[in-house]
């Protein structure tokens, strides 16, 4: 939740930040901020709603910047994901380059494509740990940060001047290490490795609301 | 006055004379044997004893007392011919088409004298022959000497053990970056009776094959009860039933054993005379082959320990014979009716161990075997093999049964040896400990072996330990055995007859493994450290020649 916050509170800041955030037209080449949710579906890692926030920034008529970060949580079935039984969750921080083309006033569908840096957490199912410690030995998986890349589409739709309803829908191809350790408590033996190829993989749609100055 | 002397009368009779219907037994009594004359042997130095009395019976007695004197010696017979082993003088190590060229002339002399190759192993040919042709055999060039196989003894259902290892927590969970399957060999006399217990006490599969010169895998029913165990402590691996009969089928099945992947050996099997009681011999090399291919071996340390003496030869008396006491010269012990007995015996001047062969003793002594007949002992047979330099230190009885319960005796005899060398002696069959028992260094083979893990046997429900347990040191002076393990359990092959004996404890150690191994992904060799922590000390403190390290578990 931690960071969720400083994500979306980063976000925030380079939103107000911006000289030109008292703007009052509905203008789509100029920034907008928002907040949405949606589903994501991540190839091994469950799938479940995500949250998050973006910042827009219209370079062009037909470019944009978008800066967007969200939240997921997905249950770890254990078998075949390179993790055990558990809880993952991912914070994609994703910088994307829009090609956006308006169309009349109140539309602008565009395609994107850019890179993120996904900070990733994973927790061992308390059953798992549990049934190991009965046995005297204590496990742990971690899950390191990774990169990404991903593409996708979306529209921006004008409801009313400066707010904007967006639906994205972007695919990501991102790839994170780990390591993981079972361990004696007595210290007699520890097994240990890294896990080289997790693929988290995540395809999402979203709905946000964003304001526009 | 005449009430009181008639009382006292009758209690004299009530306590001094034995009570009607009970007939004392006339047990043995201490004996000095008489001095024997100095008589040269006349064996051929390249054959076992037991096959030159083998010939001199057939000819001098003919071929139906040489065949019952087969069966009563457990000599294995087809037909007329003898089952033999010949060491074949070529490079130990050799497999398939090398080791088959190497051996080609003696397989080639065997068959120009009548006889058939029956399977080989390194520089050993196992085939059939008649007994007249065994001298002709031992003179080829190509052969080094020429004796009958060695045998192995099997060591005498959800068990027990399972829950007294503390193994349920661990069939709890799931592999954790494990090896995909655990692969377990029971190697055994034979699996009675397997089939009926597919799905199960056993897995609904299991991997069989047999090394016996007659392919029987339901030559006995040890093994089963054996897998049955292994099957309760790891019920998914995969599991693999190979039986031998031979020293010989043992190598090969060794063999197969690796070239399958097999990740642990549960070996419940023990042999007497097949080494120096130090780890080295032909047995004991076949379980280095496999550790050196990183297989676990799991052995029980035999059911020997109120079955044998130990000592150093001894003549105050100077007559020939050792003195196991200052009055008595024959060792004894009691057998029940129609069990086979016999002995075993071995002495510390096998020379050096040269990986396939010792070099050989020339300290010649003799093992006299006696029954007791209710007055005196009577000589039954002798074992007075040469050993002239080349030979093994040992000597055995063979086995011999009674239709009544009977004290039988051993007699040890130096014929021509210039130092008192010290002796195992093991029997078997005895129905309480023998005389002058030494329950020390007691292991069978291969459980003295530095790269099994041996299994002592306590009892599944009070941890006491099984006084028939074989015991260390080795004769090399190691701890052994490595571990203790539950015995006396219960299973579907015996049925209500509770499994008794280091044969019961193995599997339960082997299973211990398997079940770690089958659960972690950590190595062998941190699985023993793993087992080597969490054993459950008993008696002296640390590791001791009774308990090993402790009994098992695998939870603290």
């Amino acid at each position: 939740m931690r960071k969720i916050f400083v994500v979306i509170a980063g976000i925030g800041l380079l939103a107000a930040a911006h000289p030109s955030a008292a703007q009052t037209s509905p203008d789509f080449h100029k920034f907008s901020i928002g907040a949405g949710g949606g589903y994501m579906s991540t190839s091994k890692y469950g799938s479940g709603l995500v949250f998050g926030g973006s910042l827009v920034a219209g370079i062009t008529k037909n470019f944009g910047i978008e800066l967007r970060g969200s939240y997921f949580q997905g249950d770890v079935a254990g078998e075949a994901s390179g993790l055990s039984k558990g809880k993952f969750t991912t914070i994609p921080i994703q910088l994307s380059l829009q090609f956006r083309y308006p169309v009349g006033d109140k539309l602008v569908p565009y395609l994107g494509g850019g890179a993120g840096y996904y900070l990733n957490d994973f927790a061992l199912d308390a059953s798992v740990v549990s049934k190991w410690s009965n046995v005297g030995f204590t496990i742990s998986e971690t899950m390191d940060p990774g990169i990404g890349f991903h593409f996708g589409g979306g529209l921006d739709f004008l409801v009313v001047p400066k707010i904007i309803v967006n639906i994205d829908v972007r695919y990501a191809l991102a790839k994170a290490k780990g390591t993981w350790k079972l361990a004696d408590e007595n210290g007699v033996a520890e097994a240990s490795g890294t896990l080289d190829n997790l693929e988290i993989h995540p395809l999402a749609a979203a709905l946000s609301i964003r304001y526009g100055f | 006055m005449r009430y009181l002397v008639f009382i006292i009368a009758a209690a004299i009779l009530i306590f001094v004379l034995p009570p009607v219907g009970i007939v004392q037994e006339d047990g043995p009594q201490p004996t000095i044997l008489p001095a024997l004359p100095d008589v040269p042997k006349t064996g051929h130095p390249k054959i076992e004893y037991a096959l030159t009395e083998l010939l001199e019976i057939r000819l001098n007695q003919g071929p139906a007392s040489m065949k019952s004197h087969a069966a009563l010696r457990d000599i294995d017979m087809s037909g007329d011919m003898v089952r033999v082993v010949v060491e074949a003088k070529q490079p130990a190590g050799l497999r398939g088409a090398a080791s088959a060229a190497a051996i080609l002339p003696v397989q080639n002399r065997l068959e120009s004298l009548g006889g058939r190759m029956e399977t080989q192993y390194e520089n050993l040919v196992q085939g059939l022959i008649r007994i007249e042709q065994i001298e002709s055999l031992a003179d080829t060039p190509h052969v080094r000497f020429v004796r009958l196989p060695f045998k192995a003894f099997p060591q005498e259902v959800l068990s027990e053990g399972v829950n007294t290892t503390k193994a349920t927590g661990w069939k709890a969970l799931s592999p954790y970056r494990a090896r995909d399957e655990v692969k377990i060999c029971i190697l055994d006399a034979g699996f009675t009776g397997y089939s009926a217990l597919l799905g199960t006490e056993l897995p609904a599969s299991v991997v069989t094959r047999s090394f016996r010169a007659d392919g029987n895998l339901l030559a006995h029913v040890h093994g089963t009860a054996c897998a049955e165990i292994v099957h309760d402590m790891v019920p998914n691996a995969k599991l693999y039933l190979a039986n031998f009969g031979t020293d010989v089928e043992h190598g090969r099945a060794v063999d197969w054993i690796i070239d399958q992947g097999i990740h642990i050996v549960s070996y419940s099997m023990g042999w007497y005379n097949a080494g120096a009681g130090d780890g080295t011999g032909p047995i004991g090399a076949h379980v280095k082959k496999a550790a050196d291919s990183g297989i676990v071996w799991v052995s029980a340390a035999g059911n020997s320990a109120d079955r044998h003496w130990k000592g150093t030869f001894n003549d105050p008396n100077g007559n020939g014979w050792h003195n196991f006491t200052a009055d008595n010269e024959i060792l004894s012990w009691p057998v029940n009716a129609n069990t086979p007995t016999g002995a075993f015996l071995r002495w510390n001047d096998w020379g050096a161990w040269s990986g396939t062969n010792y070099s050989g003793s020339n300290q010649d002594y003799d093992l006299y075997f006696y029954i007791w007949t209710g007055s005196a002992w009577q000589f039954v047979t002798s074992s007075t093999g040469r050993q002239t330099g080349s030979q093994w230190p040992v000597e055995r009885t063979g086995s011999w049964i009674s239709a009544g319960t009977r004290h039988w005796g051993v007699a040890i005899r130096k014929h021509s040896a210039t130092r008192n060398v010290g002796f195992n002696l093991f029997t078997t069959g005895s129905s309480s400990p023998i005389q002058y028992n030494d329950p020390w260094n007691s292991l069978l083979i291969p459980a003295d072996s530095p790269q099994a893990v041996t299994a002592g046997a306590t009892d599944w429900n009070t941890d006491a330990y099984h006084a028939y347990s074989s015991r260390g040191p080795t004769n090399d002076g190691r701890i052994k055995p490595d571990f203790a393990a539950p015995s006396g359990t219960t299973g579907v092959t015996y049925g209500t007859r509770s499994f008794f004996g280091t044969s019961a404890s193995a599997p339960h150690l082997a299973g211990a493994f398997g079940l770690i191994m089958e659960k972690t992904p950590f190595t062998a060799a941190q699985v023993r450290a793993l087992l080597d922590d969490r054993a459950k000390d008993l008696g002296p403190a640390g590791k001791d020649n009774q308990f090993g390290i402790g009994r098992v578990q695998l939870v603290k």
